[in-house]
């Protein structure tokens, strides 16, 4: 039973001795990487340098600007307390570090040079890509692999692209919240108050659909004035990730009802002049395939979109059924214009399947899908050639807590 | 010293199928669902898995069978009375060397995966180390109390198993899990080669047999215990597919962890699943670790009757923890793994279904 | 292989001793002095073989009429000198008066006669040698010599100041009853006695201890306990040779089965309604002379988390209360060595917000997270210690000036991070809350070897110490019963007396881990 007691001291002693704390790194003493933004440098200058310095070094076929933004604990405390061990500090309580190389693993490595604490990514929540990196054939996939790779990583932060420089995303100093970064994770679940901004997606997800070759959306984020926007979405060829353009607000909306991703927002429409807007409850979608004639396929797509009245400028009484029957029309009309805007630009224009009907088809018709998978949304782009159909049905729940305001 | 009749050196048929379970459930659990989805491409794997758990369960069988012929034999004894024994010799350190490489491919994975999850800095060499000195306190201890462990650290694994698959409901994505039915049977078939090797780890019931309170329960122990990883394999494929879809499953490293990575647990009360499921994904490691080192000891014991156990493990400890410090990356390491387990399927499936079906021939019995 | 060195170094020094023990009662046996028939002579021999001492009470007197001489001798303090007055000297000149009853002729033998007739004691004894006369004088008896006779009546007249029946001090209960064990054997015999009232009942008594001679009881009721268990607790019992017993801790140590475990492997208690709980469970319970802390024995980690409270409440009052203790073992071992194999390795597992603020107050620290743990319950065992030694009152300012002062001073100086002090603090609240002192103890000690394991490999090592540790206990034996025992080995049918406290009509069977002879507790469960 104890046999080997004695054998086991001497041997944690031994394991005590050798290891010494090869892995300790003190709290404080790691720096917590909470953003991620990455850019194309805007000069050659860094280039021409390493190049001048190392000619023969390996070099990549792109330079990347890379920018970290750490998270500067004492900063986050109040000093009106006074205690709490840490010298009062009045700075910002995050830190943005930019830095320029051909790797991301190299870049994350050199911020040894130039900070105290070295970057720590467990706590990562949001990597922000710019629209340039994006669009750069090739580059999206190449920039992800760092962070899919390194077991550090998790699958769950979040992955947006910006408009513009993504540096400038992660500059922003919110009221609200002390780091930017939490502050765009934030903003960025608020999925269930408005249908212009499409659900988070996890760089998981992100890998998922590159790997299967499925084309896809992530979210726009725009920085101005110190606060960020995120509205709106970036498409993604599936093929070659690569991104093709943006959708607007509006045409995000109409996506979103396609996709069936809206659980909030709102819907306005007008009645006599006058505006009556729809608070979005939630939504329901059902996908209907016609795929007999492979080079013109029937797409049905049927959109249940339940709500309440939040606001009415027209005087109605919604206690009538006559009227809530016509409003329901029109706010499904409503539903319809903004799908179809949504699909004549990703149909028509960008040619690009971020509506799932790829998915929709692996799905349902397997066989046929292997024959179709080279030809989808590109190649002979069976997808641009297809006729989809949107059919919208609202169910106004209740008219709100009074009927009317004022009698007209 | 038995003080009480309970308190003696036997086991239950409830401990023969928790011990079977645990020493199933080893290295297996974190990457077969990659190498099933490779082959398989689907969902459909599922249905390798209940292949291969039921040539399993049919071979588990089999082996139970033999090892309650005899419930009063050891291994090597009814080896002997089976094939003369010179024959029963050789098996018997065969065996005693398969087990051996066994703990030492498990020691190291454990190894592997704690330094690619847990730690940066910190060698694999006292990784493995620190834990292989654990289960050499283990072994050191009495036999029964080593399988007692399992009974303790089993329910603990499945708990953790479970609450990983529970908050990862929310992520599956029925998109991921459709269609079903396409893969062809070739596919399955090859997949459930794969997971065969996931399986591996019951032949304890060889030798475990003669510990048994009733030994004709052996068989029926056997199945059941094959039943929990059979079930457990089935859930965590499926989920595994559900979360991630099979494109994304074939190339990760270790599916299993992934999967633990992915998960939020609501409420915000940790961050990180998957250190957690590891850590305690080490129990499991743990004891299937030390049931091979008991079983090294006691094969190559069997042989060498008059050396003493205390001196088998002082010999055989340095052993493993260099052969654990062989393979130079993960390549060799897995291949490392799948040679070891065709040997095992040699030599402690094939050639003891050959020894049954002597000893049916020949009529020859254990006695009572 | 401690083990063998210690097993073959006890078995040597036991032989050894019985070899010493024999030689000397063998001595003893053709050494003994039988009594004189001289009164001064005893009594002589009396005052020298025990030097005369000043506690030596000596009463000669006569015996009226027949003139003859007689006397008591007893130690002062030792006997209820009421006693022997009222009953003994004042009696014998009473009834031997002439007014009382017929003296018998010389050649008749007065000390039947007195034992007969005139002494109205339950206990009595004769006692013919010197030895036996100094050994009951020392324990209390009073020894009446009559001139002329060679025997000696040992009056039982054993009566010194005890301590009154007082609460115990160290297992406070909101429900149960409140008398505890005292420092007098016999008071605490009776005190058992009084809840199990089973002719069944057996106080097996001895004497430990060469010099000391300290009176011992192994108690148990006969057809529950297993004789196993009884006869192997007397056989380590009688294996004892040591000069003095001064506490039950002497017993402890002697017979438990594993002396390199920190786990306690003997339960100790003041409580004599605990003990006789336990005699209805099928455990051994042993009383020494001299404290009040009895032991029971076997014992497993389980019965050493509960406490009677547990079955006098309701019982979801008294499974919470459990499942609370259990967490409550865990925290107190673990919180320390979690804090550092997060806070050192594993941030990554602190929700983000947290981890900030944590990193944002360590800021300044100048320790490492280990250290900065080491010092804090390093301090807290010392307050702990000290507030113990101190004089009750005294002792509760230190907790409070220890516990506010020192952590908010060290805090505000930096030395420390608050997070720490919070879990310094939790960890000192758990070990309270777990009911046995001495698995507290354990629990404390421990928790040093899982902060070293994690302060070196993080959640690895608390993993791996966790492990080390069970694998520890699942080898453990408490005189043969395993210490894990309705875990493991699964003892399925225990369960409802373990983590959770059934309902008391659910407990118709004695529990299993103890192989009790007479197994049912209720014939038929409760009827209604």
């Amino acid at each position: 039973m104890s046999k080997s007691s004695a054998r086991l001291l001497v041997s944690v002693l031994s394991v005590s001795l050798l290891s010494g704390c090869w892995d300790q790194v003190q709290i404080e003493e790691r720096g917590f990487v909470v953003g991620v933004g990455i850019d194309l440098p805007s000069s050659k200058e860094m280039e021409r340098q390493a190049e001048k310095e190392a000619p023969d070094k390996p070099k990549g076929k792109r330079r990347y600007l890379v920018t970290h933004q750490f998270v500067v604990p004492g900063g986050l405390v109040s000093n009106s307390q006074g205690g709490g061990g840490s010298q009062s500090s009045t700075g910002d309580p995050f830190q943005n570090l930019t830095s320029e190389g051909d790797s991301l693993f190299e870049i994350s490595r050199e911020l040894a040079v130039r900070t105290s604490r070295s970057p720590f990514y467990q706590h990562l929540k949001v990597v922000i890509v710019s629209e340039e990196v994006a669009k750069s054939p090739n580059t999206f996939a190449d920039v992800l692999d760092y962070f899919l790779r390194d077991p550090d990583l998790r699958r769950t932060s979040k992955v947006m692209i910006s408009k513009g420089k993504a540096k400038p995303v992660l500059e922003v100093k919110p009221k609200t919240e002390k780091l930017p970064s939490l502050y765009i994770n934030s903003v960025a679940e608020n999925t269930d108050r408005t249908a212009r901004m499409i659900p988070e997606v996890r760089l998981g997800e992100v890998h998922e659909d590159m790997i299967n070759e499925f084309s896809f959306v992530l979210p726009r984020i725009v920085a101005a004035n110190n606060e960020v926007k995120v509205a709106g979405a970036a498409v993604f060829q599936g093929q070659g990730n690569k991104m093709i353009g943006f959708l607007g607000e509006e045409e995000t909306e109409g996506l979103n009802f396609l996709l069936g991703n809206v659980q909030g927002g709102l819907l306005k429409t007008k009645v006599k002049d006058n505006l009556v807007i729809f608070n979005i409850q939630g939504t329901k979608r059902t996908i209907k395939a016609d795929v007999r004639d492979k080079k013109r396929m029937r797409f049905q797509f049927f959109i249940e979109c339940e709500g309440v009245i939040a606001e009415s400028f027209e005087r109605l009484d919604f206690m009538e059924s006559r009227i809530m029957d016509n409003l329901q029309k029109t706010i499904a009309a409503e539903i319809e214009r903004l799908s179809h805007d949504a699909i004549r630009k990703v149909q028509k224009k960008m040619k690009t399947d971020v509506l799932e009907l790829g998915t929709y088809v692996k799905q349902t018709h397997p066989d046929l899908w292997k024959q179709l998978k080279e030809d989808w949304d590109h190649g002979r782009n069976l997808f641009a050639s297809s006729e989809i159909e949107v059919k919208a049905v609202v169910y106004i729940r209740n008219g709100g807590s009074v009927n009317r305001t004022e009698i007209r | 010293m038995n003080t009480l009749p309970y308190a003696d050196q036997k086991i239950g048929q409830k401990e023969m199928v928790f011990i079977v379970a645990n020493v199933v459930i080893g290295v297996g659990i974190l990457t077969f669902p990659r190498t099933l989805a490779a082959k398989t491409g689907s969902i459909d794997g599922w249905i390798s898995i209940l292949i291969s758990g039921l040539v399993a369960s049919v071979i588990g069988w089999l082996l139970g069978k033999l090892a309650s012929r005899f419930p009063a034999n050891s291994f090597f004894e009814y080896a002997s009375l089976i094939v003369s024994r010179p024959v029963a010799q050789v098996i018997t350190f065969l065996v005693g060397i398969y087990f051996l490489l066994f703990v030492s491919f498990e020691a190291r994975a454990l190894g592997n995966i704690a330094k690619q999850y847990l730690f940066t800095t910190t060698p694999v060499e006292v990784i493995t180390l620190a834990f292989l000195l654990i289960v050499q306190y283990a072994v050191a201890g009495t036999r029964i109390a080593l399988l007692r462990l399992n009974m303790l650290f089993f329910p603990i694994v499945l708990l953790i198993s479970a609450v990983v698959q529970l908050y990862s409901i929310q992520m599956l994505e029925l998109d991921n899990v459709r269609p079903l039915f396409t893969t062809g049977l070739g596919a399955l078939l090859q997949g459930s080669k794969e997971v065969n090797l996931s399986f591996s780890g019951y032949e304890v019931v060889l030798f475990y047999t003669l510990l048994m309170t009733r030994a004709e329960d052996a068989p029926k122990a056997v199945v059941k215990g094959l039943l929990i990883p059979i079930f457990l394999y089935l859930t965590i494929y499926i989920f595994v597919i559900g979360v991630f879809s099979a494109e994304v499953v074939k190339n990760l490293t270790y599916p299993t962890i992934e999967l633990a990575k992915d998960v939020e647990v609501p409420g915000g009360f940790i961050e990180r699943v998957e250190s957690l499921f590891f850590t305690i994904w080490i129990m499991t490691i743990f004891n299937s670790c030390t049931v091979f080192f008991d079983l090294a000891i006691f094969n190559l014991g069997s042989i060498f009757p008059n050396v003493r156990k205390f001196t088998w493990l002082l010999i055989i400890s340095p052993l493993v923890y260099m052969i654990s410090l062989w393979p130079q990356n993960l390549v060799q390491f897995f291949s490392l793994g799948d040679q070891l387990v065709y040997f095992g399927i040699f030599i402690t499936y094939l050639v003891p279904i050959l020894l049954l079906l002597i000893a049916k021939w020949r009529g020859v019995r254990g006695d009572e | 292989m401690f083990r063998r060195v210690w097993e073959k170094w006890k078995n040597e020094a036991i032989a050894s001793c019985r070899k010493q023990q024999s030689s000397h009662s063998d001595q003893q046996a053709s050494n003994k002095t039988p009594l004189s028939e001289s009164l001064q002579e005893n009594l002589d021999i009396i005052k020298q073989r025990l030097g005369n001492p000043q506690d030596l009470i000596i009463r000669p007197f006569l015996i009226d009429n027949s003139g003859r001489a007689c006397a008591v001798a007893c130690i002062d303090g030792l006997v209820d000198s009421e006693l022997v007055h009222d009953k003994v000297v004042k009696h014998i000149q009473l009834l031997m008066s002439p007014a009382g009853k017929a003296i018998p002729a010389p050649d008749e033998d007065i000390m039947a006669f007195m034992l007969n007739e005139v002494l109205s004691i339950i206990e009595v004894k004769t006692g013919t040698t010197m030895e036996e006369v100094l050994d009951a004088m020392l324990v209390g008896d009073t020894a009446f010599f009559v001139d002329g006779s060679h025997t000696t009546i040992l009056i039982d007249s054993r009566g010194w100041e005890t301590r009154g029946i007082e609460e115990p001090v160290s297992e406070g209960l909101v429900r149960g009853p409140r008398d505890g064990f005292n420092e007098n054997i016999r008071d605490n015999t009776v005190r058992i006695r009084r809840r199990v009232r089973d002719p069944k009942l057996r106080f097996d008594a001895t004497t430990v201890g060469r010099r000391s001679k300290t009176d011992l009881i192994v108690a148990y009721i006969e057809d529950i306990a297993h004789p196993n268990i009884v006869n192997e607790i007397k056989r380590r019992i009688s294996t004892i040779d040591i000069d003095q017993v001064e506490e039950s801790g002497y017993i402890e140590q002697w017979i438990e089965d594993n002396f390199l475990s920190p786990f306690p492997q003997v339960q100790n208690t003041e409580r004599p309604d605990k003990v006789a709980s336990a005699l209805f469970q099928g455990r051994v319970a042993i009383i020494l002379d001299g404290t009040p802390m009895v032991l029971l024995a076997p014992v497993t980690l389980g019965i050493m988390l509960h406490s009677p409270e547990d079955f006098y409440e309701r019982w979801m009052v008294g499974s919470l209360a459990r499942v609370l203790r259990y967490l409550a073992s865990y925290l107190a071992v673990f919180s320390p060595a979690l804090y550092i194999a997060l806070v050192t390795f594993h941030p990554g597992l602190i929700p983000s917000d947290l981890a900030f603020s944590i990193a944002a107050t360590r800021d300044g620290v100048p320790f490492p997270a280990a250290v900065e743990s080491l010092i804090m319950v390093t301090t807290m065992e010392l307050l702990q210690e000290a507030g113990l030694r101190l004089p009750k009152p005294i002792g509760q300012t230190v907790g409070i000036v220890g516990g506010l002062v020192i952590g908010e001073a060290a805090v505000s100086a930096g030395i420390v991070s608050p997070v720490m002090v919070i879990v310094v603090a939790i960890t000192a609240i758990a070990s309270f809350a777990i009911p046995s002192y001495n698995l507290a103890i354990a629990f404390r000690m421990i928790r040093f070897g899982a902060m070293l394991a994690a302060a070196m490999f993080g959640l690895y090592g608390v993993v791996l110490a966790f492990i080390l540790i069970v694998i520890h206990l699942t080898n453990l034996t408490s005189i043969g019963v395993p210490y894990l025992a309705p875990l493991a080995p699964q003892l399925v049918s225990d369960w409802k007396d373990y983590i959770l406290r059934a309902p008391i009509t659910f407990f118709k069977k004695r529990p299993d881990m103890l192989q009790t002879k007479d197994k049912t507790r209720m014939k038929a469960g409760r009827s209604q």
